[in-house]
Order: C-alpha cells, then structure tokens, then sequence
C-alpha cells in the first residue's frame, strides 16, 4: 500500500501529490441550494441552547433532519441515501454544529461510525436490508464497541457471541453509547473465541435493552446510555464478513474527518463573538482590541481556526480522492478537538463575566467542545497511533542498515541525503519563505524520528513522552501544508507559528523535561 | 390533476432594503431572495395535491436570470417543471405582468392555475384575477383551503365575517392566503434531483409601460417608545396620549 501524507513526513518527504489531491469536483450550485434550505430550518426550528437545557432533542427537530435527509447524507443513491462525498458531507455537519452540537453529535454518530460498518464491509443484500431505512431516518444507526474493561483498548472486550444454528447469540454489555436511546439498528462488537465480530442488531431484538439517558457535561440533548445483551439472537446473515477488531478502527479512521468538520461551526460561531466583543467593549477608554494581550489571543483564535479548516479540508480530500487517510484524518481529530477547546477558552476569557454565565453561548459551547477531545479515540491514544505508524518504515530502514551495514551503504547516503534536502512545495504566489519554512519543519520531524529511534531501540513503543512529541511534530507539519495549499490568507503566520512549535517539540526530545512523572520518581529515590 | 402554479421572486423579508443611486429601484447588492411566502404556500398545497392524487405540478416564473436559483428551490421542493420568462425590467405594472403571464399560459392545458395573493415586495394583489379574466377563467381570491376531485375545486375564503365556502367547476385560479398550507423545506434528495428537472426558458417581451415607477422612500424612521408611567396611574394619561397623540382612539 501507498504511504500516506503523514508517513511520508516522518521519512523527510513532503507528497506534494497526496498534499494537492483532486477529489472530483462539488456541485456548488447544488451545495448552495442545499446550505440555504438547511440554513432555513436550522435557523427557525433548531434552538442549541433550548436544547441543552431541556436536555433532549424535539421530536419536531428529529423529523425535520429525517425530513430534510440528514441521515442519509453518506448513505450511496441505490440506496436510498444523498451519496455525499466527505467534503460535502463535512459542510453539511459543519452547519448543523453551527447551531447545536448536540444534534450535530447525533447525526454524526449515526452517519460517521453507526452505521459505516454496513457501508464499508456489507454485503449487498445487508445494504439492501437496512440501509433504506436508514437514510430515512427511520432507523438510527449507533455504533457499540466501548465497554467497562474495553475503552482505549477496545481489543479487550467481553460481550461474547455464539453460533447457535443459524442464529448468533449474544451476552454482554456495552456503555456510553452515543445514540443509544434512539437507536433502532446498532453494530455490536462482540468475541467469537479469539476473533471479534461486528454484529447488526436491530433494537427489537429479544434480549437487548437500554440502559436509561446519562446525565452528561455537555452535549446534552444528545442520546448516551448502556446497552445490554442477555441471550440476544440475530439471524446469523446479521454478522459482517471479516475481522471485526480492524473493522471498528477502520470505521473511527474514516468516522474522525466528520467529527474534525463538526468542530469548525462552533469555532467560528466564536471566533466571530470574539471579535464582535473586542471591537465594541470598551475599557480604559479603549476598545479590548486596542490592547495587546487580547489582540495576541484573537490572533492565536484567528491561526487556530485556519489551521482546523486546513486540515478538514485536506482529510476531505483525501477520503474523496481515494487516497490513504488514517493518520491525517487522526491528525485532523486531534487539532480541531484541541484548537476548539482553546478557542473556547480564549474566547470565554475575552467575554468576561458574561462568557460565564448561561444566558451567553459560550460555555455551552466550551462544555460540547469537551467530548470531541475524548471519544472516537483519545487524542492521547491517537497520538501514540500517529507516532508510531510514522515510526515504522524509518524503523524498518535503520534496522535493515544496521543488520547489513556495508550493501545497505548507497541506500544509507541517499536516506541521508532526504533529510538534508526537503524540496520546498511549489507555491507561484510568492510564499517562497513560508515554503521553506515548511521544509525545515518537516526535515526537523525527520530526523527527530530517527534520533528517537536510535535513542531508545525496542523501547521506543514505551517512549510516550517522545512519541507524543513526535506527532505533535507530524501533526503541525500536516496543518502547516495544508494551510499553505489551501491558501489561505494567514498561511505566513501560521507557517511562522508552526515552525516554532516544530523546534521546541524537537528541542524537548530525549531530554526528559517535561517529563514530569520520570522527575517525580528521581526525587522519591 | 395538473397544476401549475406562478412564482415571484422577492427581497428575503427579513432583509434590509437599500433604495438604489437612481431613486427608484432597490439596491440588489448582497440582497437575499427568496419565493414570495404566499406563492410558496400555493405551490405548497399543489404539491400535497399532487401527492395525495397524483399529476403535474409547473412553476412559472417572471423574473431576472438569477430567480433560476428560486425556480430550481421550488422544483426541489417537488415541482415537476419549470418556465421560466426571463425579464430585465425592474418593474413593471402589474396589467402587463399579467398579460405576459397569460399569453405564456394560453394554450397550455390545467385543472388549477394558483398564485400567492400577492407579492410582498410590490404587493398590488392584482395579477392572479387579472390573469384569470385575460384566460377567461373563474377566480377564487384569498383561498384558505382548496381541495379538488372530479373536475371541480371545493375552496374556503376569507371573508370580512368569516369565512366563504365555494364550490367552482376547473380549470379555474386561485390565490392563496395565509393558512392554505405551511410550506415544506425542500428535502437534500429534493435538492438533488431538482438539478435533473427540466426548465423552459422564454424571453419577456420590451413592452411600452402602462405606469412608470417615478420614485422610491423608505418608511419614515420609527421614533422610540414612551413608558408614560405605571400601574393603574398611567392609565389616563395614555388614554388622553392615545387619543391626543397617536390618535388611535
């Protein structure tokens, strides 16, 4: 298979190809016209705040998304859904979250990941069977892997499932699902002996129940509760062909662009607040965007928001475009996850007192952000995913040079040679600086890579703090590409940030500084 | 039941209208449009027509090239086709609207020719009678409830008391009032196939104007509101305000 984007950075190597994909084209008019009419109800019908408060999503909202066709935006025509690609379906997400996380959460929850696992791995006749209603909204799809003993390390999961005749049964239980209450079709992990399968089970079946709403932090209005199987017997042609472990990554792989996208609405619904307040509120005889320190955090907010459209926009892309996408739609999750809770925090910061208080949008929206940092992968999970699938085709090449130094010698020089020189992206538009700074970025990762490698051999997979720092490397040279090709207006900025960024990770590496749990232990001995 | 129903296309209401350097046209720039409400609530009911007993419904549209978007919202509401008269006039009285309306409608065939009640940019609540009488058709204007079956049309209307129930013999034109139906939002897969719907296009022809538009004003500004006192104190002197002042009494 074909290196992706981000394992290609980590060898010194900037795919200007994979970077620039052209997924097929849009329909723009039709995408207006879409947009406009979404606009439409979203601004009449769907009401965040009252939503969170109530705690729950209107039915009369529920049948407007199905009315509309909002749960099948992904789901293909012959089926009975929109057939969007990615990016067009990001767009539509990105809208809903504009007004109400909650319900973006839901929509998302069915679409990204409920019901991906039919999408990616189903038979026709499994499409045919459930997919129709599906689209309809008739039935709501929810994915269920998470389990007490099973989160980050979903492969140690217990519900069990046994062939009995032509039926499979299942056991168990399965917490925090999202969708949970609402759902009418869910995709169940369970444990074959040795193998995981992926099961649909439809809610009526006999021995499945819901477990009641949990009381959550925010997103509230969304459905999230257990899901338990006593004895539950689907027909056996419900089960999903192959391996259900990489099923279930595969689908959170595919699933994190949609989640990225969902944080762009909120991101700018207070960027906008932000500056609205900082030209108008007047202290000191001044207004707050007179001050420096206000005006350094509306332009973090500013480079955040560029960099978390970036990167939505190039995972899209690379989904669209049929290009390897695990690592960069990981990347996506992590920045905008992050970028939004700091742009929330900034912008509750600049608000004040009111930034506290109910009555403003803020700190709902600070609350929803939270969860998105959390579930479809820890982002401190993610990372170790981001760095260690980056590591491996380096580790693999020190490891063949050191077992057989002197054939591997040729291939030694021209390795070398790819780290010293990043040729810069090609950019007509006089960003030759910026360009540059991009490639020293990037050569910077690269030889961090292997400098992490050599220093701690096998134990690299332990090496957490570096790991971390490494994709943190791998991650800012993503955005800093990504914004560069999107051309975006603050592309100079953000590139002058990134680099900076870029060299305190590096600087960090192997030396143990922030590592504060090593520090604490050399004190107790 | 083939159904056709004309559509404007208007400034948002929500918009804020700007008049124009020459003084009497509206500012278009960054202006929102929309499918004036009332004939969004006539093509509405069309199409629930359509839907409960099958048939066609057509949009017919005069107005500048960029209502394509109005007309391609409509058809993905439901619509089945579209005409579209093309026109650059600004505006135009409303007795030549009609007639180029009519000589458009002339020759096609339908049970029901339905059009809001009026527009609410220009609100003249003239073209859907005045095409009626240029087709030669009976008209039921301010129409809360239509229900059609068996060549006949059985309609409520707003009266100055209550409310007119009539029964009239189809083809015939109706306008709608507020009430007909709550129009739907146009669903994504609506939206979708609208693109593959076809739209006829004609040209409106340059006609001598029977009225010309000599200027626009935009209302008087609203001065602010008075708290003239409370509870049961203040209760005569607004009277006497209400009566004095305002003289709404």
């Amino acid at each position: 298979m074909q290196d992706g984007l981000i394992a290609g950075l980590f060898q010194g190597r900037l795919n200007e190809a994979l970077l620039r994909i052209e997924a097929p084209a849009q329909d723009e008019e039709t995408m207006e016209i879409l947009l406009q009419s979404l606009d439409r109800f979203l601004n009449k019908e769907v009401d965040g705040a009252a939503i969170d408060r109530e705690g729950k999503i209107p039915q009369s909202v529920l049948d407007g998304c199905k009315q509309l066709g909002l749960f099948g935006l992904v789901i293909p025509e012959e089926y009975g859904g929109l057939g969007l690609g990615m990016r067009s379906y990001g767009r539509v997400i990105t809208r809903v979250a504009t007004h109400c996380g909650a319900t973006a959460v839901t929509l998302g929850a069915h679409q990204s990941i409920g019901l991906k696992a039919l999408l990616l791995a189903g038979t026709d006749q499994q499409k045919q069977k459930w997919l129709p209603a599906c689209a309809t909204g008739e039935r709501i799809g929810a994915y269920a892997l998470t389990e007490p003993e099973a989160g980050s390390d979903a492969g140690s999961l217990r519900t069990t499932l046994r062939v009995e005749g032509d039926q499979v049964v299942l056991d168990g239980g399965k917490i925090w699902i999202t969708n949970g209450g609402i759902a009418g079709l869910f995709t169940v992990f369970a444990r074959d002996g040795d193998e995981i399968r992926a099961v649909l089970v439809p809610r009526e079946t006999p021995g499945v129940s819901t477990g009641p709403e949990e009381h959550k932090l925010g997103i509230r209005g969304s459905s999230t509760t257990t899901l338990t199987f006593d004895n539950a017997a689907v027909p056996r042609e419900n089960v999903i062909a192959g391996d259900g472990f990489r099923l279930a990554m595969d689908i959170l792989n595919s699933g994190r662009t949609g989640l990225a996208a969902g944080t762009l609405g909120p991101a700018q619904v207070l960027l906008d607040l932000a500056r609205e307040r900082a030209t108008t509120r007047r202290q000191f005889g001044r207004t707050l965007a007179e001050f420096a320190l206000v005006r350094q955090h509306l332009a973090e907010m500013t480079l955040d928001l560029a960099g978390m459209q970036a990167l939505v926009a190039l995972a899209g892309r690379l989904i669209d475009g049929g290009a390897p996408h695990a690592l960069e739609a990981a990347a996506a999750k992590i920045y905008c996850s992050e970028a939004l809770w700091q742009i929330a925090d900034r912008a509750m910061q600049l608000a004040g007192g009111s930034g506290y208080m109910s009555e403003y949008p803020y700190e709902r929206i600070l609350r929803d952000a939270r969860i998105n940092r959390i579930f479809e992968g820890a982002n401190d999970v993610l990372r170790l995913l981001v760095a260690l699938k980056g590591l491996k085709q380096p580790g693999r090449e020190l490891k063949e040079i050191a077992s057989r130094p002197l054939t591997a010698l040729p291939r030694l020089g021209a390795r070398a040679l790819r780290r010293m020189r990043i040729a810069p992206l090609s950019l007509e538009n006089g960003q030759h600086a910026a360009a540059q700074r991009l490639s020293r970025a990037v050569k910077t990762l690269a030889r961090a890579a292997d400098a992490t490698l050599r220093r701690h051999g096998k134990g690299v997979i332990e090496a957490q703090c570096d790991l971390q720092r490494l994709a943190d490397m791998a991650i800012e040279c993503t955005a800093m590409a990504a914004v560069l090709v999107e051309g975006s207006p603050y592309a100079e900025a953000f590139v002058e940030r990134g680099l900076h960024r870029v060299e305190r990770s590096a600087a960090g590496l192997g030396a143990d500084r922030d590592d504060v749990a090593r520090l604490l232990l050399k004190d107790a001995s | 039941m083939d159904i056709i129903v004309c559509m404007k296309r208007v400034p948002d209401s929500a918009a804020r209208i700007q008049i124009g350097g020459d003084g009497r046209s509206i500012d278009s720039a960054g202006l929102e449009h929309i499918i004036s409400p009332y004939d969004e609530m006539a093509l509405e009911r069309a199409l629930q027509i359509k839907e409960e007993q099958g048939g066609t419904v057509t949009v017919v549209c005069l107005g500048a090239a960029e209502a394509a978007k109005e007309i391609r919202q409509a058809l993905a509401m439901g619509a089945d086709q579209a005409l579209h008269i093309k026109s650059d006039v600004g505006y135009r009285d409303p007795l030549t609207t009609a007639r180029i309306l009519a000589d458009h409608l002339k020759g096609r065939t339908f049970d029901m020719l339905l059009f809001g009640k009026q527009s609410i940019d220009a609100d003249n609540s003239a073209i859907g009678v005045m095409v009626a009488t240029l087709l030669d058709l009976p008209a039921v204007s301010l129409v809360t409830k239509l229900d059609a079956a068996d060549g006949k049309a059985t309609v409520e209307r707003e009266a100055e008391a209550g409310a007119e129930v009539i029964e009239v013999a189809l083809p015939a034109v109706f306008t709608a009032q507020r009430g007909l139906a709550e129009p739907r939002y146009p669903s994504i897969k609506g939206i979708m196939q609208a693109k593959k719907k076809p739209i006829e296009e004609a040209q409106a022809p340059e006609e001598a104007a029977l009225i010309t538009l000599e200027a626009l004003e935009p209302p008087p500004a609203r001065t602010g509101g008075r708290i003239v006192g409370e509870g049961v104190e203040a209760v005569p002197e607004l009277v006497r305000l209400l009566r004095s002042e305002a003289k709404v009494l």
